[in-house]
């Protein structure tokens, strides 16, 4: 039986206010619980693996956030814990992300070889 | 072959991501896996006649199946008549007999 | 004897946004009618579907009264599924945990139905579903 294969797509929306992403969390949280996952980044989510990138600090109305994610080392403590990471090539390519400024550890595949991760996945969550 | 059922939300006129699921979707039919595609919620405006969505036509000459949720269609004042060839309406209750299929690999989009 | 079908539905949308709930609490009813076991994990601002403390509202530009309105606040429907999902008479069980931490960060305590939880229950349903469906919000 493969591993669940969280597909991620939405991107950037609870940077700031939630402080990681929604979906990269839970996968952390479904991993240590003994859940066998990886992840695959479409879309916009592609960005998220573009090394050194960081939102700084927000402060609005003198409110600080006080830890906001490097979604780059987000990333990063998913491969760590077990959690194969796929990104689509041509999504990144689209955005003039190149390989070159991506961190390791990605596995690259075209938009035709989704579905032969699809096929492999025990299951499939689109996020 | 796995069997698989792409339940998709997304009106793929507008949505790059419905446009890329359905991609998949058509990609395992064309490997011969047993495909269904339920359309829901805005999605449902695909499976109006004349609606421009080639990947619905492609998907049916692969050898999908079509379903488009009985719900959505009515909200949207689409008749069985308007529906686009191939297209077959669906309940809910058709709907929860595929995700409850253990043989089937459901995915939501 | 057969072994009981359950499925899982994680939600991320909060009331009255999208249309995804009013899918999800569908094939939620429609499969506790057919004695299948649904879990749902709410998750983010799903977990606000069963704030206790929603009221429904007149609505000036139809010229209702609240009753003339008949607007159901979602922890109406998310309360109806928990009763529908005693396990009775054929039914299934509707087992509808909310995230803890999104409990906390939103403030929506009270609730109408269903229990606190955390990740590790969505864990546990994972394993024993049928079918998992991410309904996650965009």
């Amino acid at each position: 039986m493969g591993k669940i294969l969280n597909v991620v797509e939405r991107a950037y929306q609870g940077t700031l206010e939630e402080q990681d992403d929604q979906a990269l969390w839970l996968v952390h949280t479904l991993q240590k619980a003994g859940g066998e996952h990886a992840v695959l980044l479409r879309g916009p989510a592609v960005s998220y693996a573009v090394r050194g990138q960081s939102v700084g600090s927000l402060e609005i109305a003198g409110v600080k956030a006080g830890n906001p994610p490097r979604l780059d080392q987000d990333l990063e403590k998913l491969r760590a814990a077990g959690v194969d990471l796929y990104a689509v090539r041509e999504d990144a390519a689209e955005r003039g992300i190149s390989r070159e400024e991506a961190i390791a550890g990605i596995q690259w595949v075209s938009r035709s070889e989704v579905p032969r991760l699809f096929v492999e996945a025990s299951r499939v969550f689109a996020w | 072959m796995s069997k698989f059922l792409f339940i998709e939300s997304q009106d793929p006129l507008e949505d790059r991501g419905a446009e890329a699921y359905l991609g998949y979707a058509l990609e395992l039919a064309r490997q011969k896996h047993p495909v269904t595609v339920f359309l829901v919620e805005n999605a449902a405006l695909a499976a109006r006649r004349g609606a421009q969505v080639p990947v619905r036509d492609a998907l049916r000459e692969a050898g999908a199946t079509l379903q488009v949720d009985e719900l959505a269609l009515r909200e949207r004042g689409i008749g069985a008549e308007r529906l686009a060839p191939g297209v077959q309406q669906g309940t809910i209750d058709q709907l929860v007999d595929l995700v409850a299929d253990p043989e089937t690999r459901a995915i939501w989009h | 004897m057969a072994e009981r079908k359950s499925i899982t539905l994680a939600l991320m949308d909060p009331p009255y946004e999208t249309a995804r709930v009013t899918t999800a609490f569908r094939l939620a009813e429609a499969a506790l009618r057919k004695g299948i076991d649904v879990n749902v994990f709410a998750y983010e601002g799903a977990v606000a579907l069963g704030f206790a403390q929603q009221k429904p509202h007149a609505n000036s530009v139809k010229g209702t009264t609240v009753e003339e309105e008949g607007h159901p606040n979602t922890r109406a429907w998310l309360a109806a599924l928990v009763k529908l999902g005693d396990g009775q008479e054929g039914r299934g069980r509707l087992d509808w945990v909310n995230c803890g931490l999104c409990v906390d960060e939103r403030g929506v305590f009270e609730q109408a139905g269903g229990r606190r939880g955390s990740p590790a229950d969505f864990h546990a349903f994972i394993q024993r579903s049928t079918n998992v469906l991410t309904i996650g919000t965009r």
